[in-house]
């Protein structure tokens, strides 16, 4: 309906060639804005924004006059709500077109000079887009309240005089306050522009005369700061420093004290060798010690029957000896016969010498004949006598030989001897138990020695941690070293550009921990990886 | 006659601690500090029955002394095993492509790697 009489509105009307015509300056100063603006960055560098800034604020402006002009020369009446409203409309315009202003010009105050140029050319740009968009709803706004007087002009005059004359008043005192509040932003924006203009050439001359050593010297404070943090990232550095040393230190020592325990447990694996050859030297010993043990055992139980069996033999050789006695007893009997006979033979041949002297001559022959004879009485007397000596002496030596003490003796030692043979067998008997025995230690030995081998062939495998540990420490160290060397060269660029890094050291810190990180995670790492189930096998084969 | 088993790796801890078992277990042990010794052996008349090689290791790695030592005459079916902290995936297609005949990671127990050698070299 609006936009229906709208078309009905003349053209040649001033306010409608108005508003077409600061609408067309317009997107003609935007339109150029964006095609010129490299070129314009070249000439006008930052003051790009205020030129622009200013022709739309003139273009606005001037349209604006214009309207009040062609406005005064034809005033219309209107309703007292649609002009409260655009009364309303225009001065939330008003309202930000200030607030607006004031952003912009407030960003002078703001600390940090980079911040303040972003944010005083985002204000500028803010503020001249503002400006466009107030300058075209102004125009519609404008060109409504036109519409509008111009359908209530074909209502009754009278009628239309009666109602909206007051409004009338209201709506001229009300452009009236508007004007004076744009003339009032105008005289604003002026002293506005011309404080950023200044403030600009200041910046402009900071920025030609820019050296980092300058701001340092101009603010103590930063000058401070940054030399805290050349000192941190120093002692920092002198820290890691330390820090990798004692690594060193505890890798190498680690390998010596590794090297050492296995030299210790490859010792300890030689006197377990040693002791178990031993043991088994001591057994083969003792085996062919039991075989002496076993012969000499069977020799004394020889001995010892032998010297059971003699206190035997010697009673028979008594009786035997016995027996002899008997026999010289009988011996002496037969000696008192010879000796009675050879008494006989003397008488008789006594006789037979009387009866020879009795015969005389004839019997001078038988009369040597009994001399004879008397002489073999004589001697065989003599023999008998000494038979006899012989005999008693036979017989003492017997007698003496066979006296019942001695026996006794005789027998009683060759009890003790045949006890001789239980302690033979005892001897074994304990031999055997200590065979045993030994055999037992020497099953013991060698199943500890087994245990043993194994325990240090698992010490040797555990050894192993070492050398895990020294290449964990070393890519600790090589993540150190990138990292401290990019310390270095971020100091360096900081002290030498004043804090315009041109690096992104962020990012280069985070490739040094991705690859830190990627390395650990291609290794095993911890006695616990073990039991991770996810983790590839520890032992594999293709 | 006991069995000729080359170990190679540049850590002395490493070297003395597997030697000294396998020597305990009856194994004769030739060692080389890294690739290019122990490939400088095998070139010079060694004969290992195994060889038991560091993949990480200074001058010449673990994955191109396998390489060059299966293109030497006799070394195309000796069996070797890698012994290494290295325990991921891609490193081990690696070793496998080189000619490794099993993958080892650290720490191996005494008595696990006596287990393994005997897979391999069934005689020992």
């Amino acid at each position: 309906m609006r936009e229906k009489k709208s078309k009905n509105i003349d053209f040649k009307n001033g306010a409608g060639r108005i508003f077409i015509f600061s609408s067309t300056a317009m997107l003609l100063l935007m339109v150029g804005a964006v095609f010129l603006s490299p070129y314009l960055d070249a000439s006008l560098g930052r003051f790009k924004e205020m030129v622009f800034l200013g022709f739309a604020l003139i273009i606005a402006l001037c349209s604006q006059w214009f309207l009040m002009q062609a406005l005064q020369k034809k005033p219309v009446l209107s309703s007292e709500e649609r002009i409260h409203a655009a009364n309303e409309k225009l001065r939330y315009v008003l309202n930000n077109i200030t607030r607006q202003v004031e952003m912009a010009l407030g960003a002078k105050s703001s600390a940090g000079v980079k911040s303040a140029n972003i944010a005083s050319d985002n204000s500028v740009d803010s503020l001249a887009t503002t400006l466009a968009k107030c300058a075209v709803t102004l125009a519609e706004h404008v060109r409504a309240l036109i519409d509008t007087l111009q359908n209530d002009s074909n209502e009754s005059l009278e009628e239309a005089k009666q109602i909206l004359l007051p409004q009338i008043e209201q709506t001229a005192q009300a452009i009236t306050r508007y004007l004076n509040a744009c003339e009032n932003i105008d005289v604003q924006l002026r002293e506005r522009i011309n404080e950023t203009k200044e403030l600009l050439l200041n910046l402009q001359n900071v920025l030609e005369n820019f050296s980092p050593q300058q701001i340092m010297q101009d603010s103590p404070v930063l000058q401070s700061c940054v030399n805290e943090t050349y000192a941190v990232i120093d002692r920092h550095l002198q820290l890691e420093n330390a820090i990798k040393d004692q690594l060193n230190v505890v890798a190498n020592d680690t390998n010596d004290s590794a090297i050492q325990l296995v030299t210790l447990m490859r010792d300890l694996s030689n006197e377990a060798e040693n002791l178990v050859r031993y043991i088994t030297d001591a057994v083969q010993k003792i085996s062919s010690l039991d075989s002496g043990v076993d012969d000499s055992v069977g020799f004394i139980i020889r001995i010892a029957h032998f010297i059971q069996d003699i206190p035997e033999k010697i009673q028979a050789d008594i009786q035997s000896i016995q027996g002899v006695s008997g026999v010289i007893d009988g011996l002496t009997n037969l000696v008192d016969s010879i000796k009675e006979i050879s008494f006989q033979t003397d008488i008789l041949a006594v006789n037979a010498a009387i009866q020879a002297a009795h015969a005389g001559e004839a019997g001078l022959g038988f009369k040597i004949v009994a001399d004879e004879v008397r002489k073999l009485a004589v001697n065989s007397n003599k023999a008998a006598e000494m038979i006899e000596d012989g005999l008693d002496a036979a017989r003492h030596t017997i007698k003496e030989g066979l006296k019942f003490k001695f026996l006794e003796e005789v027998m009683a030692e060759m009890n003790e001897a045949a006890a001789v043979m239980e302690s033979v067998k005892k001897l074994e008997e304990s031999h055997e138990d200590m065979r045993q025995y030994y055999k037992t230690l020497f099953s013991v030995i060698n199943n500890n020695n087994r245990k043993l081998a194994a325990d240090i062939s698992e010490i040797l495998g555990s050894i192993q941690y070492q050398d895990i540990v020294r290449q964990r420490i070393e890519r600790m160290q090589i993540a150190m070293q990138h990292r401290n060397d990019l310390f270095q060269l971020f100091v360096t660029e900081l002290e030498s550009s004043g804090g315009n890094l041109t690096d992104d050291f962020a990012s280069q810190m985070n490739v040094i921990l991705n690859n830190y990180l990627e390395k650990e995670s291609h290794h095993n790492n911890s006695l616990n990886s073990r039991d991770e189930e996810d983790a590839p096998p520890k032992f594999e084969l293709f | 006659m006991a069995k000729t088993i080359l170990l190679v790796d540049d850590s002395v801890t490493m070297l003395m601690s597997v030697k000294n078992n396998l020597e305990i277990a009856g194994f004769k042990v030739e060692t080389a500090e890294d690739g290019l010794k122990a490939l400088a052996k095998c070139t010079g008349g060694l004969k290992p029955d195994l060889i038991i090689t560091d993949i990480n290791m200074p001058n010449m790695g673990g994955i191109e002394f396998i390489k060059k030592a299966r293109a030497l005459p006799g070394f195309r079916f000796l069996p070797i095993l890698t012994l290494t902290t290295e325990a991921n995936q891609a490193k081990r297609d690696e070793g496998k492509a080189a000619g490794a005949t099993g993958w080892l990671v650290k720490p191996v127990g005494g008595a696990d790697l006596l287990k393994i050698i005997k897979q391999v070299l069934p005689g020992a």
